[in-house]
């Protein structure tokens, strides 16, 4: 079952580009997809549009098969929202913002956020305006976490934080979403990090998807292709194998290969190129992958004009 | 969680995130109304502009409630809780009521010191709240438009400059207030209160508009009180009938042109103390050829009647005889120049032979509002004003009396009137004889706002007798175990057109 499905959305800021345009991706139920993008693709007004904080100019985001719009699925619980930015009462300790949200929130399990709140090193007399910045967004997460959503928004939530502070909010997270089905998007640029967590990722360059699936489909599907030979044969190997990005240094040849435009069996290629002195094939990191798909992003209008 | 417990649950919340700013807004109120009520002693002589600070805390006290859960800013808390957002706008309307009910029992304690009955504090709070309401809404909304405090006080003091502006430039206009208009904005900024959080994406016109109506909701307090349907002057419609019989406006004598004006000189003939204005005088001058020309005097005028303090009806003793005064009636000449146009001036002065003047008289005569003993520092309390004796010296022909006295606006008087408006007499009720007072020096004066939309007056006067030239007092030490100081409100007696017409012969 879909539960978050997000069908051509479009959304432009006053007097700015097109924050997002046609965007349409969908994740299942239990799944944690990462939502990856450089600085200024879309990510956030994404997440704020999936939230129902932002309504699209066109398209629809369906939340669990509900319409999220007009925070309609915040406002019902379905959705919990977790971003770099929020702001906590600073004024309350992590104790009163706990005892304020358990009567708002129907699910909310107040033995999840004792035992987060144990995990994470919290202490629930402190005030939050004296947490550190991975305190804050510890103390943000067990407030989502702790209301039992179905489906976890979470924007940027590593930013400034230590490797240990991720990791135990990365394993907090993952837990939780295994223990009550969550579903979670999760809009970060620390890659590497989330990476062995993720199930399902989505990439966006300038407000276009340009890459969305599961993360092992999507390592099936491109792979780096390395090969040396002669100027001819490599010549008609680029021109040949459909490719997101390529490198060339003399006699080596190394491309992204998409595999569902032409297949990259090592098989076959050694056969189609066989003047080639050596072809290899290698699994693609998520970080590799994304770093190729935006540099493909950025370098496709001028390749378009070479055309 | 329903609707209304969501209210209830960030109402409650933000009175414990602002009780300590709720606690200093209490503390001014305390003072405020330690300072208008003069208890103790020593706060009436506070320079604190309490009412300044009693708004201003509460200005700051709504902005730093709405700006917690702000309806635009994307890092709003609420906005990601399961809150329906009319429930949060709802919470910080009701926040402000409170804010509201906590200056309307400040108001109820300083207006029982004036003795005053429940209808008048309805009428006083019916006056005040929707102003005072309105100025914290604006703010709200102000602060529902910018992003933090620091914008919000900017808007709030270019808002207070407007308003500064606006009360310089109709200071002297007519006062009034449109409550139509008070309520319909009130209703209106509330609406759009509650939209602004439930449409968190608004377009810049829009803004604008809250904005807007902001900004004019603060400024309308001064706006109304100066603009609005006041004391009408037009005269169209008198509220009582003027006193044909008491009041005589003969003319004196042969008018007489001079640098192309015809000055009439008429006589005012009232009862003593009361006090004659004449208005609008128009002059219609018959010549002895039957010809008629229409003449008016350059812009209105307002005179005195009758010279000195005005003599209370007293309530108790229908005659009380004025000693040292100048019997009965006071009499006055005046001259009323008419202008003469350049072509009817060779045709007109000389050949007048029948004049018919029209004026707009209004009447004004002292009721007692107050008799303040003289005895013991005593002090009296009557809706509405207050007094009291703090020193008075009375030998065999010498009066000195200070009394400090304190009134409120003209919510309760029914007419427009300030302290210097009063005035004294002191009253023998045994041997039946008033002496009137008069306070030369009139500095003292202060006009008080506490508390937001009351405003009271109050003075420390110097009193002493005003007698006329030839008339002496004596006897007076017998007057200080009976004598009572008596406080008098002018109160207007009626008002219409008079029309006065005299035969020139020569």
């Amino acid at each position: 079952m879909t539960d978050i499905a997000i069908d051509a959305v479009s959304y432009r800021y006053r007097r700015n580009a097109e924050a997002l345009h046609d965007v349409s991706f969908g994740a299942p139920s239990g799944a944690i997809l990462g939502l990856l993008g450089s600085n200024g693709a879309g990510k956030t007004t994404l997440l704020q549009c999936c939230a129902g904080l932002r309504a699209p100019d066109s398209g629809r985001v369906r939340i669990g098969g509900a319409d999220s719009g007009s925070r309609a699925l915040i406002v019902s619980g379905v959705i919990g929202y977790v971003a770099e930015g929020v702001r906590l009462p600073a004024e309350r300790t992590l104790g009163q913002l706990e005892r304020w949200l358990a009567p708002l929130h129907r699910r909310w399990d107040t033995y999840l956020a004792t035992s987060l709140r144990e995990r994470f090193g919290l202490d629930a007399s402190c005030r939050l305006a004296t947490l550190s910045r991975g305190e804050y967004m510890k103390a943000s997460l067990l407030c989502a976490l702790a209301a039992q959503p179905r489906v976890l928004l979470m924007d940027e939530p590593f930013t400034g934080i230590d490797a240990l502070s991720k990791d135990e909010i990365l394993r907090a997270m993952v837990a939780s979403a295994a223990a009550n089905g969550t579903t979670v998007m999760i809009a970060s640029h620390d890659i590497a990090e989330i990476e062995s967590a993720l199930s399902h990722t989505a990439i966006l360059t300038a407000g276009r998807l340009r890459v969305a699936g599961a993360l092992e489909q999507l390592r099936e599907r491109y792979r780096r292709v390395t090969m040396v030979g002669d100027e001819d044969v490599l010549a008609a190997f680029a021109r040949e194998q459909a490719w997101l990005e390529i490198e060339r240094a003399g006699r080596i040849v190394s491309i992204v290969a998409d595999g569902e435009r032409t297949p990259f069996d090592h098989g076959m290629l050694h056969r189609r190129f066989d003047g080639a002195d050596s072809i290899t094939v290698e699994d693609l990191s998520l970080r590799d992958l994304f770093a190729s798909v935006v540099r493909s992003a950025r370098t496709a209008p001028s390749r378009a004009e070479a055309a | 969680m329903s609707w209304w417990s969501q209210v209830r649950h960030v109402f409650t919340r933000d009175l414990r995130r602002t009780w300590m700013a709720l606690g200093i807004y209490a503390l001014m109120l305390c003072v405020a109304v330690a300072r208008a009520v003069e208890w103790p002693p020593m706060m009436r002589d506070a320079t604190v502009a309490v009412g300044v600070l009693v708004v201003l805390c509460a200005a700051i006290v709504v902005a730093v409630a709405v700006l917690a859960d702000h309806p635009m800013r994307a890092d709003a808390f609420w906005a990601i809780q399961p809150l329906h957002a009319s429930a949060v706008a709802t919470s910080k309307l009701v926040y402000v009521l409170l804010l509201l009910l906590l200056c309307g029992l400040a108001m109820l304690v300083t207006l029982s010191s004036w003795n005053l009955q429940p209808l008048d504090l309805g009428r006083a709070n019916i006056g005040v709240f929707p102003v005072f309401a309105l100025l914290l809404l604006g703010v709200a909304m102000v602060a529902a438009v910018c992003m933090d405090v620091t914008r919000v006080g900017v808007v709030v003091v270019a808002a207070i400059g407007i308003a500064f502006l606006i009360d310089m430039r109709l200071r002297e206009s007519t006062a009034g207030t449109y409550w139509a208009l008070a309520l319909l904005l009130l209703l209106g900024s509330t609406v759009l209160f509650v939209q602004r959080y439930r449409d968190r994406r608004s377009s810049r016109m829009a803004r604008g508009i809250v904005l807007g109506t902001g900004m004019v909701a603060m400024v309308f307090p001064v706006f109304a009180a100066r603009i609005g349907p006041g004391d009408a002057n037009d005269g169209s419609v008198p509220r009582h009938t003027l006193d044909e019989v008491a009041l005589s406006l003969p003319v004196m004598a042969m008018p007489t042109c001079e640098n192309g004006r015809l000055i009439v000189p008429l006589g005012v003939v009232a009862p003593l103390g009361w006090r004659i204005g004449l208005m609008k005088p128009s002059l219609d001058v018959t010549l002895d050829d039957g010809a008629t020309v229409s003449l008016s005097a350059p812009g209105w005028m307002q005179l005195a009647g009758s010279q000195g303090p005005m003599l209370p009806t007293v309530r108790d003793r229908a005659n009380v005889k004025v000693i040292g005064g100048d019997g009965d009636h006071s009499a006055q000449q005046i001259q009323i120049a008419f202008v003469v146009p350049a072509a009817d001036s060779a045709r007109t002065c000389g050949r007048i032979a029948r004049l018919a003047m029209r004026l707009w008289v209004t009447t004004t005569t002292g009721t007692e509002v107050l008799r303040v003993p003289l005895q013991g520092q005593a002090r009296a309390v009557a809706p509405g004003f207050r007094a009291r004796v703090t020193a008075a010296t009375l030998d065999d022909a010498t009066v000195a009396i200070t009394a400090r006295v304190s009134m409120l606006s003209n919510e309760f008087a029914g007419q427009r009137h300030d302290l210097a408006a009063l005035d004294f007499a002191l009253l023998n009720h045994e041997r039946g004889e008033m002496v009137r007072l008069s306070s030369p020096r009139s500095d003292a004066e202060s006009s008080v706002s506490e508390l937001p939309g009351l405003r009271h007056m109050a003075s420390t006067l110097d009193l002493e007798p005003y007698i006329s030239r030839m008339a002496r007092l004596s006897g007076l030490q017998s007057w200080r175990d009976s004598a009572v100081l008596i406080v008098t409100l002018p109160v207007e007696r009626g008002r219409g057109w008079r029309q006065v017409e005299a035969v020139v012969s020569r």
